[in-house]
């Protein structure tokens, strides 16, 4: 005989079990070196680079092994019903972290990217309308609004030049002059969407983000804001602040899975939006019978994945709870990147992007010690050389091309200390040496350089030089060795990952 | 001093760790094997099409996996992912018949991956899209987006009605193709959807004649093979179809979302841009005389390759169960004889009882008094769901044609006992059905002529959970009240 099953939803606090560690009134150990047991680093490897990619603390990465037990269990209960309440417990908590109106303001995607591109490719783009980007706008919205302008005909855009070192004052004025020459410009009943990053991701830098959302709306713009690295770096408060739309990583600076992000978009933004990427089953046909767009329902389901990643929302707000709270790891963190930087500089001998730390709350951006003859024009090679030089030594920061500079963009979080700073300093002077000698010798074809990383960022990259596959033995090599291959569908792209 | 660290590309074999049970024989197929997956202790899975199962082996290479990702997280994005994908890429290029390894991309799930090949064309007026009534509903409604908001974009539905014959579609599907093209602008094109396998009902199509129908007008075949991949051979390459995706979590036991999208070369040119747009992504122009497609998806955002990867040890899983064709003959055959005896048990019949459209997944009629199943109530649906999983038991429910059906799944876990059990279980929840919604108020407006024409509309108002007065768990909807649906749509009678 057949046993009988509750199909009341259930709590995720219910399911996990990891997270009795929080409510046993263990304390956490104080920020710094003491906190590397709780993630799950290789013995050794020092992580100066959170911003790309974040990290999954162990107990989150416990939680996220029941949750999928959870899912194994009993399958359809788990997508039929179980992860709807969950899942709508998650939003709840987001929206009031990132102080939405309504939790029907903020839905789930993979990352970014994702909901950026779901939100432009939701407009009906129209000969005449015009985006305005950023030569910093991350690449995958970059070539987003590139190709929205490649297929459409007539869709202009108006590319904004962002240039540090700088000061907010500075952003803004040429802002407001950019905007107001783009709206002159623009045909009457036209749209103007302008994608404006909450903090940049290369150089890393906090942008007065409001006040050009301000300018745009001002003006009658659209603006879109790119806060992938905002949420769990800086307090939110999107109620305010004027965006039409915004889009932030979890799974950067708030420890959840990867991937995961949430897109807010408030009342009168829902109306660009008709579906989700894949179309949900739930999509209706606009018209008189649907006076308004069912978006948030969409979003519910529009194709099989795994909503562990959105989930585990809920259990890294109880590890940041339990670890000090926002304020105390925002204030570390924030601390720990301006004395960081302060120090790396000094020990490379180079200086600090931001020394008045302006734009500065958990990343700093410091020049590497080459030659400026060296730096002259963008080479990939250097970037590729970097990013593997720095895992061959086992530690990570980002490195990257900005105004004819190469930098290291440096990320501080809970598990950092001021020493690890000098450690990155020291690894450097001798990585840039070694790049600096080897490159003279190298035969880096013509080809594969740019006047800018943007004009790189432009080529096809097919015989771009990206990996030297070691004679075909398979080890990928830093590019600064005689023998180069072109890329075939093996791109490799170190250097404009964020 | 921190010790130099090798870059060296790893293959799985070396990040995974044998698993010891494939030291040992694998048990007979049916019961036995519950022990290697996770149900929980009790549960009857007869719906091994919706979502597929994870072995518990598969799932523990999958810790292994996300354990390499966090130890050094810039290792695997820049370098460490790469090889392993390609050869994951590899190894399905070769399952499933493509020419080289640069045909086959990973997507997150098949209505992704259908929903970027039409995304991609660049539709204008005049164009055409073939669809069918069973095309499944993700797809429909992206083909239904794209006619809404590209003017003159036309859709032409096939309707596809069981129980028929292969004849029977494919003289239909030829007639159908025939009409569209003599219709057609000159100089428009035209895109069919092909389903290798319907999801509802669950029935394996000649599509491979189908296509080459199409091929012969002129047409372009996408063929949204959603559960072919492990539930039968595919050799893509002489299938002469323009776009193939199919799901690895449903019939070939990787984990949840991952599928691949088949873009032979014929087929690149389509194909501009991933969603979200690669960074890679460069504009078409002289200096591009060809699309990078490739590489375009092998980054497009941060996401976890986890499941993508899992398709290495997936295809581990199966060889030591005991290969495709013994698990294919065995989910066969016991599709065919567990129809047959779940029709006897409810009384009722087999949709397809010549197996013409039968592979893995059988249809039986429920035994639901016809007037009640004379218009689509979408309650019915939720409540089906609902008391079968009350039951500890799923297999789907679904309307065609003025009738409620069961979909069943035949996995290496089943046995015949199993449609006995579901056929008992299904007599007594139709039979509650019957008497609740007697007494159930149900609005009007959640009834719908056929389930397509109730997809059409919106949502807002259409019942889906009785919230039980608000205290919070949703009851089956024949309940005397009901409540309207706000932003929580419970879509059960829509899903796979």
């Amino acid at each position: 005989m057949s046993n009988t099953q509750s199909i009341a939803p259930v709590p995720i606090d219910q399911i996990v079990k990891a997270t009795k560690i929080f409510s046993q009134r263990t304390l956490a150990p104080s920020f710094g070196h003491g906190f590397l047991p709780y993630f799950s680093f290789k013995q050794g490897y020092l992580n100066l680079n959170n911003g790309s990619y974040g990290a999954l603390p162990k107990v989150v990465t416990e939680a996220c092994n029941e949750l999928m037990a959870w899912q194994e269990e009993n399958t359809d209960f788990y997508y039929r019903i179980g992860f709807i309440p969950p899942l709508i417990n998650v939003r709840e908590q987001l929206a009031k972290l990132v102080g939405a109106s309504d939790v029907d303001e903020l839905v789930m995607v993979a990352n970014a990217s994702t909901g950026l591109g779901l939100v432009l490719r939701n407009f009906l783009w129209q000969s005449g309308d015009a985006i305005v980007r950023c030569n910093t706008t991350y690449a995958t919205i970059y070539k987003t609004i590139q190709y929205i302008h490649d297929v459409t005909p007539g869709v202009q855009i108006s590319e904004f030049q962002l240039i540090f070192p700088t000061t907010p004052q500075a952003i803004l004025d040429r802002w407001t002059k950019h905007i107001h020459n783009v709206k002159r410009s623009s045909p009457q009943g036209k749209n103007i969407v302008a994608v404006i990053d909450s903090i940049v991701a290369n150089p890393a830098a906090a942008m007065p983000w409001k006040e050009m959302v301000k300018i745009c709306k001002d003006a009658g713009i659209w603006t879109i804001v790119d806060g992938a690295h905002s949420v769990g770096q800086e307090v939110l408060n999107l109620a305010d602040c004027g965006a039409d739309f915004f889009v932030s990583n979890c799974h950067k600076w708030l420890n959840s899975k990867r991937g995961a992000a949430f897109l807010w978009m408030p009342k009168e933004s829902q109306k660009i939006m008709l579906t989700t990427i894949p179309t949900s089953a739930s999509y209706v046909t606009p018209g008189p019978d649907r006076p308004e767009t069912n978006i948030i329902s969409q979003f519910q389901y529009n194709g099989t994945i795994d909503y562990t990643t959105y989930l585990s929302v809920h259990v890294a707000l109880q590890w940041r709870e339990w670890i000090g709270g926002e304020a105390a790891i925002h204030a570390y963190c924030n601390n720990l990147a301006r004395e960081g930087g302060k120090i790396l500089a000094q020990t490379m001998n180079t200086t600090v992007m931001d020394p008045n730390g302006e734009f500065t709350k958990a990343m700093v951006n410091v020049t590497l010690p080459f030659p400026s003859d060296f730096q002259a024009q963008y080479d990939p090679s250097i970037g590729t050389a970097l990013s593997n030089k720095l895992l061959a030594q086992n530690k990570y920061a980002v490195t990257y091309y900005h105004n004819n500079i190469w930098w290291t963009r440096v990320s501080a979080q809970i598990w950092n200390e001021l020493d690890d700073f000098k450690t990155l300093g020291n690894a450097l002077i001798t990585i840039c040496g070694e790049i600096v000698t080897e490159h003279k010798n190298a035969n880096v074809p013509q080809d594969c350089k740019a006047d800018s990383f943007h004009l790189y960022l432009q080529q096809p990259i097919r015989g771009a030089v990206a990996l030297d596959l070691n004679n075909g033995v398979g080890a990928p090599r830093p590019i600064t060795t005689t023998k180069v291959t072109p890329v075939g569908y093996h791109t490799h792209l170190a250097s404009i990952r964020p | 001093m921190t010790s130099p660290n090798s870059l060296e590309t790893l293959t799985l074999d070396q990040v995974l760790k044998p698993n010891s049970l494939f030291q040992q024989s694998a048990p007979k197929f049916g019961h036995d094997f519950l022990k290697y997956y996770s149900f929980k202790a009790g549960f009857l899975n007869l719906n091994n099409g919706s979502f597929g199962a994870l072995p518990k082996v598969v799932t523990e290479a999958c810790t292994e996996l996300t354990a390499w990702q966090e130890e050094n997280t810039d290792y695997f994005f820049r370098i460490g992912f790469i090889p392993p994908l390609i050869g994951v890429r590899e190894q399905l290029a070769k399952f499933v018949g493509a020419s080289d390894v640069d045909e086959i991309v990973m997507v997150a799930n098949t209505s992704t991956g259908m929903g970027v090949v039409l995304r991609n064309f660049l539709w204008k007026s005049g164009d055409i899209i073939i669809r069918c009534n069973t095309t499944y509903a993700t797809v429909y409604k992206t083909i239904q987006y794209i006619h809404d908001t590209t003017p003159g974009v036309q859709i032409s539905e096939f309707q596809l009605l069981f129980p028929t014959t292969r004849k029977a579609v494919l003289k239909g599907w030829q007639k159908h193709i025939d009409n569209v093209k003599l219709n057609a602008p000159k100089g428009s094109k035209i895109v069919a959807i092909v389903d290798s396998i319907v999801a509802n009902p669950g029935a394996s199509m000649p599509w491979k004649e189908m296509v080459k129908i199409c091929k012969d007008a002129g047409i372009w075949a996408i063929v949204d093979g959603a559960h072919s991949v492990g539930q039968e051979p595919l050799d893509l390459k002489t299938s002469g179809a323009d776009f193939f995706v199919s799901s690895a979590h449903k019939w070939l036991n990787a984990k949840r979302g991952c599928a691949f999208l088949w873009i032979p070369k014929k087929s690149r040119d389509i194909m501009l841009t991933t969603i979200p747009t690669s960074a890679s992504y460069v504009s078409p122009g002289p200096d591009r005389p060809e699309t990078n497609i490739v590489s375009q998806f092998q980054y497009n955002g941060t996401i976890d390759y986890t499941p993508y990867l899992s398709v290495d040890y997936a295809f581990k899983w199966r060889e030591w169960v005991g290969g495709e064709a013994a698990i294919h003959k065995y989910c066969n055959g016991l599709a065919r004889e567990g129809g047959k005896v779940l029709a006897r048990v409810m009384d009722t019949n087999v949709m397809d009882p010549d197996g013409e459209f039968t592979l893995a997944m059988v249809n039986v009629v429920l035994p639901i008094a016809k007037d009640l199943s004379a218009v689509y109530d979408a309650s019915i649906a939720t409540a089906l769901t609902n008391k079968l999983l009350a039951q500890n038991l799923f297999a789907v429910t679904f309307y065609h044609r003025e009738l409620w059906w069961t979909r069943v799944s035949a996995q290496i876990w089943n046995d015949l006992s199993d449609f006995e059990i579901l056929g008992n279980a299904l007599v007594s929840i139709c039979s509650e059905i019957v008497a609740e919604h007697k007494n159930a108020n149900i609005p009007q407006n959640s009834k719908a002529q056929s389930f397509n024409s109730y997809l059409e509309r919106p949502f807002k108002g259409a019942v889906a959970h009785d919230y039980n007065k608000g205290l919070g768990y949703p009851q089956p909807v024949t309940a005397t009240t009901v409540v309207p649906v706000g932003y929580h749509t419970h879509l059960a009678s829509i899903r796979p």
